[in-house]
């Protein structure tokens, strides 16, 4: 790896919290992490692995229990704070309390490590702002005051903030956590175009390994007290995401990169047809416990017919034949039949 | 939206101005206002009863009522940014409990002879309290400041004050069980406040320091405006943290401090104009804040002499009594409103 090329280095990094006398609690130890100029690093584990506390130690918020952090080559935790807040910017996790200000005052905000010491915004400082408001798409709610947005809107005026403070490197925690799927494609496609154009690096943790899997340039995947660094599909190759996150009742799927809920079904069908109408039927089944299988070892058959105006679902079962007109009544039927069956 | 606040920052000079006027001309004491004017602008003609009661008396005590306005609702307005926390007051970390504390020393533990001189309001009586009072506050001043450094959670450190302020109200309590009822009559005498027992010499240290602990706050204001976001965002910014809190605590228990020892504790108007500032301006930056704050905090704090005059009759009610009953009704009305705000935009 081109060392030119690096900004940051998380550097023999032990992590965690003190805890009474000499009892350590430590969450992640012996971290050896480089990061690249230009690289969008998706940071995922489950909850209570240390993923806040890394980012919060990252960003000099949070002492390292032992270790150190270099941004360009110098300590984040002797570095004036001033300089480190050009270097590095930070989106915290959860809503901050921001009631009553209004959108520009909080972007404005990012400006602070580079005006005086009353804080009064320069020509350039104004400018940088018009700026991130206009990629940020967030011109128009520029006067409107926090309290009157919506979660997704406010995320992105506090990311917006952070893209102000034009730093190299931005951390952000679960930036799209409590957010409906399209805001969170939104923030996802911001962040990917802004890697791409200006070559920052941004460190991202997210519980979302499909969104993590489609956007990430690489994956720090947290496996019990340490962290596997690498692009995700070679994690993916190699089993990490099995490894790490399968349980009973959740496996993930290497073929197709996400997760699913394992049921084990009793009856077994196979689903034939319009293969869109295959896609949801199979995923209706699946979730009432019915496995759908492509070998020739089944109980029943399910021949979806379907075109413009109609479809029809024909169940063969047993000695029975029966027609639907739509996947509510064929689970409803079927999951009468499962009952019966079972008793 | 600058031409608007222009406006109202001139309006609010001249409801300032006009109190001030009123607050001179206004009194017990009934002085006609044609002779008020010619004394309050130097004249020595007049009856010199007059003379002294306008010099003397309400020239100052118009004077503190300026100062304590401006320097307890700047106080308010750091605490409440300081701890994220709509309510807290100039009185939160235990500050006027001490002044409180100091006092009660005084007054309760001196004899019955005491007790009287501190009623009638002697000198030796006056500077003592003041005394007891700067002292109690510095005191507790001091063990916040000292804990704030190995304390890192701003809610901890505001249950210590008051907790804090539970353990010294006790002591109080004590004291005031044993004590004389003369005594005990000047203490709560002093507990209801009073902008009337400042005098000019007082005034040489009031005004200095009282000026410099606006203009620390003033300067501030960047490090305030971070706060805004809370510690985490503020020191991602920039922010020295343990420096600045350190600078509010030290400047907000000066300010209140000092205040507390030469009128009293004086009730609510440390927490309502805060958010009486913030709903007349719609503002959050606190280099306008500041200003605007100790604008309203003078403003508010004259009206509520005015009226603790009783305009027309010759007699007095404490000061505590009208900030609170203008107080309360302030910050029931500003939350009220901004519910309504919220709800509407809940609307849209």
């Amino acid at each position: 790896m081109n060392s030119q090329n690096e900004v940051l280095k998380v550097n023999n990094l032990t992590i965690g919290y003190k805890g009474k006398k000499s009892l350590k609690n430590i969450l992640l130890k012996d971290l050896e992490l480089p990061v690249d100029k230009g690289d969008l690093i998706c940071l995922l584990g489950p909850n209570g692995s240390g993923k806040s506390t890394l980012l919060r130690t990252i960003a000099g918020i949070q002492r390292p229990l032992k270790g150190n952090v270099l941004i360009d080559g110098k300590d984040i935790f002797t570095l004036d704070r001033k300089l480190l807040a050009q270097k590095l910017g930070v989106v915290l996790t959860g809503n901050a309390d921001t009631a009553n200000i209004p959108v520009n005052s909080i972007v404005s905000m990012g400006r602070f490590p580079y005006n005086n010491w009353l804080g009064m915004m320069r020509q350039e400082d104004l400018k940088k702002v018009d700026e991130v408001l206009n990629i940020t798409g967030l011109e128009k709610y520029r006067n409107k005051n926090m309290s009157e947005l919506s979660d997704g809107i406010r995320q992105k005026v506090m990311i917006a903030r952070v893209l102000a403070q034009d730093t190299p490197v931005i951390l952000l925690d679960e930036p799209t956590a409590f957010l409906d799927i399209p805001a969170k494609l939104e923030i996802m496609h911001m962040l990917r175009t802004l890697v791409r154009e200006s070559e920052k690096s941004v460190i991202l943790s997210t519980h979302d390994l499909e969104m993590a899997l489609q956007s990430a340039d690489k994956i720090w995947l947290i496996t019990k007290d340490s962290i596997v660094s690498d692009t995700p599909e070679d994690l993916a190759l190699n089993g990490y995401f099995e490894r790490t996150f399968n349980t009973g009742d959740v496996e993930f799927l290497p073929g197709k990169g996400i997760f699913k809920m394992s049921y084990t079904g009793m009856l077994k069908l196979k689903v034939t047809g319009n293969e869109l109408v295959v896609f949801w039927t199979e995923k209706a089944l699946e979730r009432i416990g019915i496995t759908v299988t492509y070998e020739n070892n089944y109980d029943g058959e399910l021949i979806i017919t379907a075109n413009n105006h109609e479809k029809e679902w024909l169940l063969k079962l047993g000695n029975q034949e029966r027609m639907f007109d739509s996947i509510a009544k064929l689970l409803a039927f079927l999951s009468r039949s499962s009952i019966n069956n079972s008793q | 939206m600058l031409r608007k606040n222009k406006y109202i920052i001139f309006i609010l000079l001249l409801i300032t101005v006009i109190a001030f006027c009123f607050d001179i001309l206004l009194g017990s004491v009934s002085i006609p206002i044609g002779e008020a004017l010619k004394i309050a602008t130097g004249s020595t003609k007049a009856n010199p009863t007059w003379v002294t009661i306008i010099t003397e008396f309400r020239i100052p005590k118009a004077i503190t009522a300026i100062l304590a306005g401006s320097a307890l609702s700047v106080c308010g307005l750091l605490m409440q940014t300081f701890f994220r926390n709509p309510l807290a007051d100039p009185y939160v970390l235990g500050i006027s409990s001490g002044a409180s504390l100091g006092v009660a020393l005084v007054i309760l533990t001196t004899g019955t002879i005491g007790g009287k001189l501190f009623i009638i309001g002697s000198i030796i009586g006056r500077i003592s309290i003041t005394v007891a009072a700067g002292i109690g506050a510095a005191a507790v001043l001091f063990i916040i400041t000292a804990f704030s450094k190995r304390i890192s959670s701003n809610v901890t450190l505001l249950i210590l004050g008051l907790m804090l302020g539970y353990i010294i109200s006790s002591i109080e309590s004590v004291l005031k069980y044993f004590s004389a009822p003369e005594n005990l009559q000047g203490y709560i005498v002093w507990g209801m406040g009073n902008f009337g027992n400042v005098i000019w010499q007082d005034l040489v240290l009031l005004i200095p320091v009282v000026l410099v602990g606006l203009l620390s706050a003033f300067l501030l204001s960047k490090q305030l405006n971070l706060l805004l976001l809370g510690e985490s965002y503020a020191s991602s910014m920039g922010a020295n943290i343990k420096l600045t809190r350190l600078l509010i605590i030290i400047i907000a228990g000066i300010l209140g401090g000092i205040i507390t020892a030469f009128c009293g504790p004086i009730a609510f108007i440390g927490i309502a104009v805060p958010h009486l500032t913030k709903s007349i301006f719609n503002k959050y930056d606190h280099l306008l804040l500041i200003p605007f704050v100790a604008l309203v905090g003078s403003g508010l704090a004259l009206i509520c002499d005015i009226i603790s005059q009783l305009p027309g009759s010759d007699q007095v009610i404490p000061i505590n009594v009208v900030t609170s009953l203008v107080g309360a009704p302030v910050v029931i009305w500003i939350i009220l409103q901004q519910k309504k705000i919220k709800h509407s935009s809940f609307m849209e």
